[in-house]
């Protein structure tokens, strides 16, 4: 089979927040990595006294914890100070992202109303004189792949 | 007999651009739709008028949609 043309790199991504599901706010400018986009499916099995393999069934998919590593920055308007409050108060969030950017024809992964569970405050050394990062951990029952039209 | 024509290539091009409008798309499999800002569930049908003509072309080339044509044409 020839070798595949259609690679992709996540260098354009777009990483999108929503408090409503349906008006997305873009926060690829602010944020630098997307992790934990893999859901697990619980499972069971058994073994009888007949046979030499086990009887595999398949039970409900578990919850995601999507993680998001966001750059710390205080204007108002982005997206460290917008999604803190969410996190304090408890309130649902929605999260998608696009691997390629969220044009036209491109897929795009929607996560279900989740929760913020783990939302870091401002933390560093004095040394190193990296920006201030943190990462946000978000739990989904979920996420839909679609295609943006 | 100037004024009629002008009237008539008038309600020519307003008849082209409602017959635009009213191009209808139908989704093939589940879709952002950023002008509606909702999801359409492959079956349902709609309008892709924030799309410019070339975004639509490759919509359906990529088989995300079909067109299904303008219902209302005729009744203009």
């Amino acid at each position: 089979m020839a070798q595949t043309t259609g690679a992709l790199s996540m260098v354009i991504a777009k990483l999108e927040y929503s408090t409503n599901g349906s008006d997305y706010t873009d926060i690829s400018g602010e944020a630098g990595n997307i992790q934990g986009t893999d859901q697990s499916r619980q499972s069971g099995e058994t073994y009888t006294f007949d046979g030499d393999t086990a009887i595999v069934t398949a039970g409900k998919r578990e919850p995601m914890e999507l993680q998001f590593d966001v750059v710390y920055t205080e204007a108002t308007a982005d997206a460290w100070e917008l999604l803190r409050p969410y996190f304090e108060a408890g309130s649902a969030v929605y999260f998608r992202w696009s691997p390629k950017g969220g044009s036209s024809t491109n897929f795009q992964y929607t996560s279900d109303a989740g929760y913020l569970i783990s939302f870091p405050y401002p933390a560093g050394e004095a040394a190193p004189g990296d920006p201030i990062m943190g990462s946000w951990t978000f739990k989904t029952p979920k996420v839909t792949k679609s295609a943006v039209a | 007999m100037a004024k009629a024509g002008a009237g008539q290539a008038k309600r020519t091009k307003s008849k082209v651009a409602a017959k635009k409008k009213k191009e209808r798309y139908r989704a093939l499999t589940l879709i952002w739709h950023r002008g509606d800002k909702r999801y359409y569930r492959p079956g349902d049908e709609f309008g892709l008028d924030h799309l410019s003509e070339a975004s639509k072309w490759l919509l359906v080339e990529t088989q995300i949609v079909e067109l299904i044509g303008q219902p209302d044409q005729d009744e203009e």
